[in-house]
């Protein structure tokens, strides 16, 4: 699994996910501001200031306009006059008993606006004193907002803050969700190519195996024998691409962690270069190789089989893209605590196209570019190991490879 | 078992069209006693009533696994069992049961590679013996007696002494081919190659001294820079 791959799919996904957010909270916020809305103007909330002015005083006291008295009477309000002079009640109507008869300044200052005895009340002045206009118990939600002016200057900045953090969570899931479904997605395709390579391997046992054997056969022409021997040599071909796309499968996909080993890597170049040079490699690729004494005395961590399959390959590529021939010069040295493994060519180099896939970092799910399989199965063995290649021409013709590995 | 032909084998694999060509290129290499089976079940009744010598085993069985068959089959009799795979992911397990005298063999493989290990395994069970190492090692008019470590034929008789008895012990096992100075440094010392390098040159000098009719030109014991030595072969005439 790429984390890189990860991250940059997670950041998609949460940045949809903020967007649905934030659409989602404009909307809840005008539904709930236009419910608040028209629901205080229907619910006939009575305005205090309008009950004030209804309030008349005549010769024989104050009087309540009947449309008002209906009104407070259908919503089980009830309101009072306070006097201004005495705090001693003028008047009332529908008043509870156990709301007080007279009022000092603190017991005004005390409910004006909050509650009185438990009731909620609003108040208003009116010329002879205080209309207080009460409604019954639990009928209001009253809470005070203060702030101070400090604490609102700075609330953008809580509200950036804010939003980091939604952004963070968001994110978080985001990377879980995402991880979790390549997970699975990468499983399912180790186990399909697995899966493939093997149903391709039995049958491709029987060609190789019939092919061999008719390729030894006195009994037929020539002629058919050499037929046999190309059927023969291309299901060896094909064998070793099964087995390359195996090895890739696991390593692009890699879960399990690598096994390494104490190892040199001195060694393992000289044991790779003589197994060439002792194989049926042609005379036309000399094969040198020179190892500094410090890399020689270097022990380092690594996958024994992948490292010799890497170096393997890059040996096989020169081969393979100069049937002219051509010098191959391995390289190993130490330098500033990195272990630097080159392999070079005097041969015809890389195509800039080639280069271009090589240093490219390609997602496993891109077509295979640059070197073929060969080359990728390399890149990827140097991944596992936490190191570094680059693919360069040579100025002076053929192409160089340079295996940085940590010690 | 007169011959290594004449063992009797027990080949085990779920896909008929494998067994029938694993029989012909077998009969093909000589082998005379072989029986087929497509599962565990048929492969154990074989193994009791054929008695095989040795076991070509699938490890994928339609009733079971090939391991599971293998510790079945091994509880009868110890005989050799070559594993046959067509998963790489099989190497880590079939490594891990230890394997001694048996191997294992990915598909798919090209026929001499399997007659070659099914030899090699049955070679390992049934010959009492090893082919003898060389006992004398012809350079020219030098001749290295490796029963007795001595060289003749350049001026006195030499003695070889152990280490240089092992490093021509090793080249000569490798003969034609390059061996690097890591492997010779195991042969000589059982240890990896960490500043034996100068130690091996002066074994090597000492060695040339001994078998080259003139050491500072080498005819037979050739260093292969930055890698190794390699032991000549004698020209065929």
């Amino acid at each position: 699994m790429k984390p890189k791959r990860v991250i940059r799919s997670a950041l998609w996904l949460s940045a949809l996910l903020a967007v649905i957010f934030a659409v989602g909270m404009v909307v809840n916020l005008g539904l709930f501001s236009y419910a608040v809305i028209s629901l205080s103007g229907k619910s006939g909330e009575p305005q205090v200031s309008r009950y004030a002015e209804m309030l008349e005083h005549t010769d024989s006291g104050y009087l309540l306009a009947a449309e008002a008295a209906d009104m407070l009477a259908e919503n089980h309000y009830w309101a009072m006059l306070i006097s201004d002079a005495s705090g001693e009640l003028l008047w009332s109507y529908g008043k509870p008993p156990e709301v007080p008869e007279r009022y000092s300044l603190s017991d005004i200052a005390a409910f004006s606006r909050w509650y009185l005895a438990d009731y909620p009340v609003k108040v208003w002045t009116v010329t002879d004193g205080l209309f207080v206009l009460g409604g019954p118990k639990d009928s209001a939600w009253k809470y005070p907002v203060e702030m101070s002016m400090d604490q609102l200057n700075f609330w953008p900045v809580w509200a950036v803050i804010a939003l980091a953090c939604n952004f963070l969570v968001i994110f978080g899931v985001s990377v879980w969700m995402t991880g979790r479904r390549y997970k699975e997605r990468d499983a399912a395709r180790i186990e399909w190519v697995a899966g493939v390579s093997h149903d391709i391997r039995t049958p491709l046992s029987m060609v190789l195996g019939y092919a061999a054997s008719l390729e030894k056969d006195g009994e037929i022409p020539e002629k058919q024998r050499q037929q046999a021997g190309v059927i023969r040599q291309k299901g060896e071909e094909m064998r070793s691409l099964v087995a390359d796309l195996n090895l890739v499968n696991r390593l692009e996909y890699a879960m399990e962690p690598l096994k390494k080993e104490g190892l040199s890597m001195a060694a393992l170049v000289r044991e790779t270069a003589a197994n060439f040079l002792n194989g049926d490699l042609d005379e036309k690729y000399p094969i040198e190789v020179e190892i500094d004494p410090a890399a020689a005395a270097l022990q380092t961590y690594g996958h024994r089989a992948l490292l010799v399959r890497m170096l393997g390959n890059l040996i096989g590529n020169s081969i393979r893209h100069n049937p002219q021939g051509c010098s191959i010069r391995i390289e190993l040295r130490a330098e500033r605590k990195l272990l630097h493994l080159t392999v070079q060519d005097n041969g015809a180099g890389f195509s800039d196209q080639q280069l271009t896939l090589l240093r490219r970092d390609t997602p496993p799910e891109t077509a295979l570019g640059g070197g073929g399989l060969g080359l990728r199965i390399v890149k990827r063995i140097v991944a596992v190991h936490g190191g570094r290649i680059c693919f360069q021409n040579l100025p002076a013709g053929g192409c160089s490879c340079t295996v940085r590995l940590k010690m | 078992m007169q011959r290594i032909q004449d063992a009797r084998l027990l080949l085990v694999d779920d896909e008929p069209e494998l067994l029938a060509m694993l029989e012909t290129l077998l009969r093909q290499e000589g082998f005379t006693q072989i029986r087929t089976a497509a599962n565990g079940a048929e492969a154990l009744t074989a193994a009791g009533d054929f008695a095989p010598q040795a076991v070509l085993l699938d490890v994928m069985l339609p009733d079971g696994d090939g391991f599971t068959l293998f510790s079945q089959l091994r509880r009868q009799a110890d005989i050799p069992v070559l594993f046959l795979s067509a998963r790489d992911e099989d190497e880590a397990r079939l490594r891990g049961l230890g394997l001694g005298a048996d191997d294992y063999i990915t598909k798919p493989f090209l026929p001499q590679e399997l007659t070659l290990r099914l030899r090699a395994v049955l070679r390992r069970t049934y010959s009492a013996e090893e082919p003898a190492v060389t006992e004398k090692i012809s350079l020219g008019e030098v001749t290295v007696d490796m029963g007795s470590g001595t060289v003749k034929g350049n001026g006195a008789e030499k003695m070889l002494t152990a280490k240089e008895y092992a490093l021509l012990a090793k080249l000569n096992e490798n003969r034609g081919r390059i061996v690097t100075v890591d492997s010779l440094c195991m042969a000589a010392w059982n240890d990896q190659n960490i500043g034996y390098d100068n130690t091996l040159m002066v074994h090597m000098r000492r060695l040339r001294e001994k078998i080259e009719i003139d050491p500072s030109h080498p005819r037979w014991l050739i260093t292969v820079r930055g890698l190794g030595y390699r032991l000549l072969r004698e020209a065929k005439l």
